[in-house]
């Protein structure tokens, strides 16, 4: 299935963005599951220095590598599902509107929309070293009517997604205007 | 004395590899649904995939030997005497 179908896709109606949050805000996952994976290679060594006759026992080693299995796969489980959680947080921007999709675990997903000509106010908020140094950020995407507003949330180059949507506004609110 | 026979943590294990399965399909499911199986998240798949099947294959290669027959003795009175 395609993002077309996923929003309902309009005939006149263009994709300009997908975006995702910048990879670089997985890493901290990526540098948690290689400590977690190294955790039972550590303990194992440790002990099999320490207590070498220990994992000997007829019914201790199946235990242990039961037990040791169910670990990995554990944290397989986890790292997956948290990079479903990451990659599936994502807003498209269209020349008609915008499309906030998130997931929140396994079984939560919000979607929310906004057309492009209701944008009253666009904020771009780059915190902290990483962001500034690798150019990413949160774009607070804000309209007059309601409180509804819109956060991408960690997005790469968020002065250029700002200076975008601000334009393709300007561009859809002239269209619903109509000729003049 | 509480004696189980080994197999039962087999049981146990097997049980767990069911919901394994089903979340794993689950979170599966989201990405084809959602429209972002992209090269990004086919690399992820195929990454959990291929540490889920080495682990099991080195779990069943380590585990191939067993007899799974043997008591396991859980609480024994005369461990506090």
């Amino acid at each position: 299935m395609g993002v077309s179908e996923i929003i309902r896709q309009k005939p006149y109606e263009q994709v300009k963005y997908i975006l995702h949050r910048h990879a670089l805000t997985f890493i901290p996952i990526i540098l948690l599951f290689v400590v977690l994976a190294s955790i039972p290679l550590i303990v194992y060594l440790m002990t099999k220095t320490l207590l070498p006759s220990i994992f000997e026992g007829p019914t201790v080693f199946p235990l242990t590598v039961l037990a040791a299995s169910v670990y990995y796969l554990s944290i397989y489980l986890f790292f997956y599902g948290y990079f479903v959680d990451f990659y599936l947080d994502l807003w498209i921007v269209t020349n008609d509107r915008i499309i906030d999709m998130e997931q929140h675990g396994l079984f939560n997903r919000s979607i929310t929309e906004l057309d492009l000509f209701r944008i009253q106010d666009v904020t771009t908020q780059v915190k902290g070293v990483f962001p500034t140094i690798f150019h990413y950020g949160d774009v607070v995407v804000k309209t007059a009517s309601s409180n509804t507003h819109i956060i991408f949330e960690k997005v790469p180059n968020p002065n250029k997604i700002r200076e975008e949507l601000i334009r393709l506004s300007d561009e859809d609110r002239k269209f619903h205007a109509g000729p003049t | 004395m509480l004696t189980v026979p080994l197999y039962i943590f087999l049981f146990i294990y097997l049980l767990f590899l069911c919901v394994f399965t089903i979340l794993s399909l689950i979170n599966l499911y989201h990405i084809v649904s959602t429209g972002t199986f992209t090269f990004v998240s086919f690399i992820m798949t195929f990454f959990t995939f291929v540490a889920t099947v080495l682990t099991l294959y080195f779990t069943w290669h380590l585990l191939s030997g067993i007899d799974w027959q043997q008591p396991l003795t859980l609480f024994d009175g005369s461990w506090f005497q």
